[in-house]
C-alpha cells in the first residue's frame, strides 16, 4: 500500500513540476521565426486605427501591422513606451505627441528616419509641424496632427445667461463666468482641472511664456517656468478660483464629462481635437455647442497656444527600422488613411493636402453648422516654446505642486516657483546643462 | 493579494532564525500550533532517517516533498527573489546625461546615493507617517468590527449565517481597483446619492475627497478586508472544541463571558495573523489612493511610500531611485512586522 501511494505521487509530483517547467519555458520563449510578412506592432491612443493598418496590409503584402489601441493619459502612455524600450519589447511605431519627443529622445527611445527617406515628405506637411519633430537634421517623426486652441462653449448656456457672443479676451471671460455662475450654484463656465498641466501649460504659451529655452553660447537649458507671462496667468485663474467662479473637477472624468452634457460646466478652452471629445462625451447636446478664437489677453489680439499635436514615431529596438518608417509615412501621406483620420479620428491633419479634405472644410452640425476647423487653422500659436527632456517628472511635480495649491487654497505662483526650483534640481541631478 | 504573498515571505524568512515565531494557520487548534510547523521542517521520512536505511527508495521517498515544491519555489524564485534580486541591483546604479541631455543616457555605479536621497527625501517620510497613523486607526476599527461579526456568527443568536457570511465575505472577492472606483462614485460631488440625500435635507454634504480623503481610503480598505478577517477569526472560532465551552457553561459563564474569556484568548493567535497582515498591507498601501488621486486634489504623487516608488520608477522612468525606495520600503515593513510578532510574542503563544 505505502509503495503504492509513494509511486502514486511522486509520478504526480513529477508530472506537475515537469508542466510547470515547460509552461515557464513556454511563456519566456521567443516566437518562432516565419518566413511570411515582416511583423510590425503600431501603438496609438486614437480610435479606428485598426481600420488604417487594414488598409495598409492589405496594400502591402510584404508587412504586416498590429495595430494596439493603448489607454492614454501622459502619466500612463509615455512611462509604458521607454519601459518597454527599456525592456526590449516596445512597438516598432508609435504615436507620440509633440511635447514628449525630447523627453523620448532623451531616453534614446526614437529612430532618426532621416535615414529611411522621411525628408523626402517633409514638402507634404505644415513646416510648423515639421519643426515639431526634427532637431537638428534628424527626424524623429512624421507629424499626424496639430493642436491650436480654441474656445468650445455651450451657446445655449451662453445665451439663457444674458451672453450674446463668447468673450473675446480673458477679462470678458471673467465677466462671463460670474453671469454663468448665476444660473445656480452649480453652473461654472469652465473647470480650472489642477492636474491638467499639457492644459495650463498652453494656456500659458498664449500669453506668451517660454518654460524652456536653449542657451546656445553655454549649450544649456534656460528653465523659467515662473516668468511674468506664466504669472499673470496663474494670478488670472487664481482670482477665478478665489471667488469659486470655476470648478476644479478633473477633465476627461466622468463628472466632467456629465458637466459638459448637463451644461453646467458652460465652456472648455481647448484644442482642435477637443471636437472629438466635446461629441462623444456630450452626445446628446448636438447642435448646441459652437467654437470661438481663444480669448485674447490684449484685445484685438490673434494668439493661440498649442495643446498636443502628435508624431509617429519609430521606436528604437525595432528589428525592421525601414519598413517602419515606411509605415509612418505611408499612414500619413495617403488620402484613405488621412480621411479616416480626420473624419472619424478628427485630426486638424499637419499634412497640407488633407487640410483640404471635405471633412475639414465643411460645416459641423454639432457645432451649429460652424466650419470650426477655420477657426482652429486661423489660431496664431508663437513659436517660441520649447519642450524639456524630462516632461514627464515636469509634468508629475507640476500636477503635486498646483493640486497642493488648489487643494491648500496658496497662491498658484508660489507653486509655480516651487516648480522652477524642482525642474532645475531635476536637470542638474540628472547631470543636464541647466542654468540656475 | 500581494499582502498575502509579502506575508508569506516574512514568515518564511524568519523560520531559520525565530522557529516557533510563525503564527498557526488559522485552522489549526491553538493547543496544538507548533506541530504543524515540527512536521513541515522535518518530514517524516526525514526524521526517521538512518544510514541503514539509505537506499534509492528512502530517497526517494525524501524528494516527494521537494518534488510536490517544485511548482511553488520555481515561480517564488521566478517572480518575487529575482525581481527582487533585480531591484535590489539597480537601486546602486543611477542613470545619467550630459549637456542638453538629448544623448542616450548611460547607467553608473551609484554607490548608497539612492538610499542617501530617499532617506533625506521629507516627502518619502511624509508617506510613511501617512500610512502609520492609517494603521493606527484603520486596523483596530477594522479588526474590533470583523471580531464582533466572528463572534456573531460563531454564536447560536444568529440566523442565515452561511448568508450573512458570505454577504460580509464578498466585498473581499470585489477587486481593489473596481472597489475603489465604486467608493469614487459615492464620494463624487457630482454623482453620490449620499451627497444627493445630504442635499436633499439642506444640510452641508460631506466633502469625501478633501483634506481627510485619507479616511475615504480608509474606509474603502475597511469595506475590503473586514470579511477577510472575519473570515480569519470565524475559521479559528470554529476548530475550538465544543467541550471548552461546555465547561465554561458549567462553572456558570455566560454567553458573552464565553465569548471574552474563553473565543477570544483561544483565536489569540489568527488576531495576531490578521493584524499583521493588516499591517503590511497598510504600510504598501497603493491601489486606492492612486485611483483616487483623479479625484482629489489632497492626493500627490508621493501619499504613500509604494506611489512615491511607483511614480519614481515609472512616470519619471528613474528605475533605480524606485528600487531604492521599494527596499527601503520593504525594510520598513519586515521591521514592523518583525517587531510586532516580538511584541505579541507571548499572547501568540510562539
Amino acid at each position: 500500500m505505502r509503495s503504492w501511494y509513494t509511486r502514486v505521487s511522486l509520478g504526480l509530483a513529477i508530472l506537475l513540476g515537469v508542466a510547470t517547467i515547460l509552461t515557464t519555458l513556454a511563456a519566456c520563449g521567443s516566437p518562432s521565426q516565419s518566413s511570411g510578412p515582416v511583423q510590425l506592432t503600431f501603438w496609438s491612443f486614437n480610435q479606428q486605427i485598426t481600420e488604417q493598418a487594414a488598409i495598409f496590409n492589405r496594400t502591402h503584402p510584404n508587412i504586416h501591422v498590429t495595430a494596439l489601441k493603448e489607454p492614454s493619459g501622459p502619466n500612463q502612455y509615455y512611462p509604458k513606451v521607454i519601459s518597454s524600450v527599456n525592456a526590449g519589447n516596445a512597438p516598432d511605431v508609435a504615436l507620440i505627441e509633440y511635447q514628449y519627443i525630447p523627453t523620448m529622445v532623451s531616453n534614446g527611445a526614437l529612430v532618426d528616419i532621416s535615414q529611411y527617406g522621411a525628408n523626402s515628405v517633409k514638402s507634404q506637411f505644415a513646416s510648423s509641424a515639421w519643426s515639431q519633430v526634427t532637431r537638428g537634421s534628424a527626424v524623429y517623426g512624421i507629424p499626424q496632427d496639430t493642436g491650436p486652441m480654441g474656445l468650445f462653449y455651450r451657446k445655449d448656456i451662453f445665451q439663457r445667461a444674458g451672453i450674446s457672443s463668447p468673450p473675446a479676451t480673458w477679462a470678458e471671460f471673467a465677466q462671463d463666468a460670474v453671469k454663468i455662475h448665476s444660473l445656480g450654484p452649480n453652473y461654472y463656465i469652465t473647470a480650472f482641472p489642477p492636474s491638467s498641466t499639457g492644459w495650463l501649460q498652453s494656456l500659458m504659451w498664449q500669453a506668451g511664456a517660454t518654460w524652456f529655452s536653449i542657451d546656445t553660447a553655454h549649450n544649456a537649458w534656460k528653465v523659467s517656468i515662473n516668468s511674468a507671462a506664466s504669472k499673470q496667468v496663474a494670478a488670472y485663474w487664481q482670482d477665478l478660483l478665489n471667488r469659486g467662479l470655476v470648478s476644479t473637477v478633473a477633465d476627461f472624468s466622468n463628472d466632467w464629462g456629465a458637466a459638459l452634457d448637463k451644461g453646467t460646466i458652460a465652456s472648455w478652452p481647448s484644442a482642435v481635437w477637443g471636437q472629438g471629445v466635446v461629441t462623444s462625451d456630450a452626445q446628446d447636446t448636438s447642435g448646441k455647442w459652437a467654437v470661438s478664437p481663444m480669448p485674447q489677453w490684449t484685445a484685438g489680439a490673434n494668439v493661440s497656444g498649442m495643446w498636443g499635436g502628435s508624431a509617429i514615431s519609430v521606436i528604437s529596438g525595432t528589428k525592421h527600422p525601414k519598413e517602419a518608417a515606411e509605415f509612418a509615412e505611408w499612414y500619413l501621406t495617403n488620402t484613405q488613411s488621412l480621411t479616416i483620420g480626420v473624419k472619424e479620428i478628427g485630426w486638424f491633419p499637419a499634412n497640407l493636402a488633407a487640410r483640404s479634405f471635405p471633412e475639414v472644410t465643411s460645416p459641423n452640425p454639432f457645432f451649429s453648422n460652424q466650419v470650426i476647423d477655420t477657426i482652429f487653422a486661423n489660431a496664431n500659436v508663437p513659436a517660441t516654446w520649447t519642450w524639456p527632456p524630462d516632461l514627464t517628472t515636469v509634468n508629475k511635480d507640476m500636477g503635486d505642486d498646483v493640486n497642493s495649491a488648489v487643494a491648500n487654497k496658496t497662491p498658484l505662483s508660489g507653486a509655480l516657483d516651487q516648480l522652477q526650483q524642482q525642474v532645475i534640481q531635476d536637470l542638474h541631478n540628472n547631470n543636464i546643462n541647466v542654468e540656475s | 493579494m500581494d499582502n498575502v504573498e509579502t506575508m508569506h515571505t516574512a514568515v518564511a524568512s524568519e523560520q531559520p532564525t525565530q522557529a516557533p515565531a510563525t503564527p498557526s494557520a488559522p485552522s489549526e487548534p491553538p493547543p496544538t500550533r507548533q506541530k504543524p510547523l515540527r512536521r513541515l521542517r522535518l518530514p517524516g521520512s526525514m526524521r526517521n532517517l538512518n544510514m541503514r536505511r539509505l537506499n534509492w527508495h528512502t530517497l526517494k521517498r525524501q524528494l516527494v516533498p521537494f518534488a510536490f515544491l517544485a511548482p511553488f519555489l520555481l515561480i517564488f524564485a521566478a517572480f518575487f527573489f529575482a525581481p527582487f534580486v533585480y531591484a535590489l541591483i539597480q537601486s546602486f546604479y543611477k542613470e545619467e546625461r550630459s549637456g542638453l541631455g538629448f544623448g542616450p543616457p548611460t547607467i553608473v555605479w551609484a554607490g548608497l546615493q539612492n538610499y542617501s536621497a530617499a532617506l533625506h527625501d521629507p516627502q518619502f517620510w511624509d508617506g510613511i507617517k501617512r500610512v502609520i497613523l492609517f494603521g493606527v486607526v484603520q486596523i483596530p476599527i477594522m479588526m474590533i468590527v470583523a471580531l464582533a461579526l466572528a463572534l456573531l456568527m460563531d454564536s447560536a443568536v444568529i440566523r442565515l449565517k452561511r448568508f450573512f457570511r458570505l454577504a460580509v465575505f464578498i466585498p473581499y472577492a470585489v477587486p481593489a481597483v473596481v472597489a475603489t472606483i465604486m467608493w469614487g462614485f459615492f464620494y463624487s460631488p457630482d454623482a453620490s446619492p449620499i451627497v444627493a440625500v445630504f442635499t436633499a435635507f439642506h444640510l452641508p454634504p460631506p466633502n469625501f475627497l478633501g483634506k481627510d480623503v485619507l479616511w475615504s481610503i480608509a474606509n474603502i480598505s475597511t469595506w475590503e478586508f473586514t470579511g477577510y478577517n472575519m473570515i480569519i477569526f470565524f475559521s479559528a472560532l470554529q476548530a475550538i472544541p465544543q467541550e471548552i465551552y461546555e465547561s465554561g457553561r458549567l462553572d456558570g459563564l455566560s454567553e458573552l463571558g464565553i465569548a471574552l474569556r474563553l473565543k477570544l484568548p483561544l483565536i489569540t493567535p489568527s488576531l495576531v495573523l490578521g493584524v499583521l497582515f493588516s499591517l503590511i498591507g497598510t504600510l504598501q498601501l497603493f491601489n486606492e489612493p492612486l485611483i483616487l488621486q483623479r479625484l482629489s486634489s489632497y492626493i500627490s504623487s508621493t501619499y504613500t511610500p509604494n506611489i512615491f516608488a511607483y511614480n519614481i520608477a515609472f512616470v519619471e522612468t528613474n528605475y533605480y531611485y524606485g528600487g531604492a525606495i521599494a527596499v527601503i520600503l520593504g525594510v520598513v515593513t519586515f521591521a514592523f512586522s518583525y517587531g510586532f510578532l516580538r511584541l505579541t510574542r507571548r499572547q501568540s503563544g510562539v
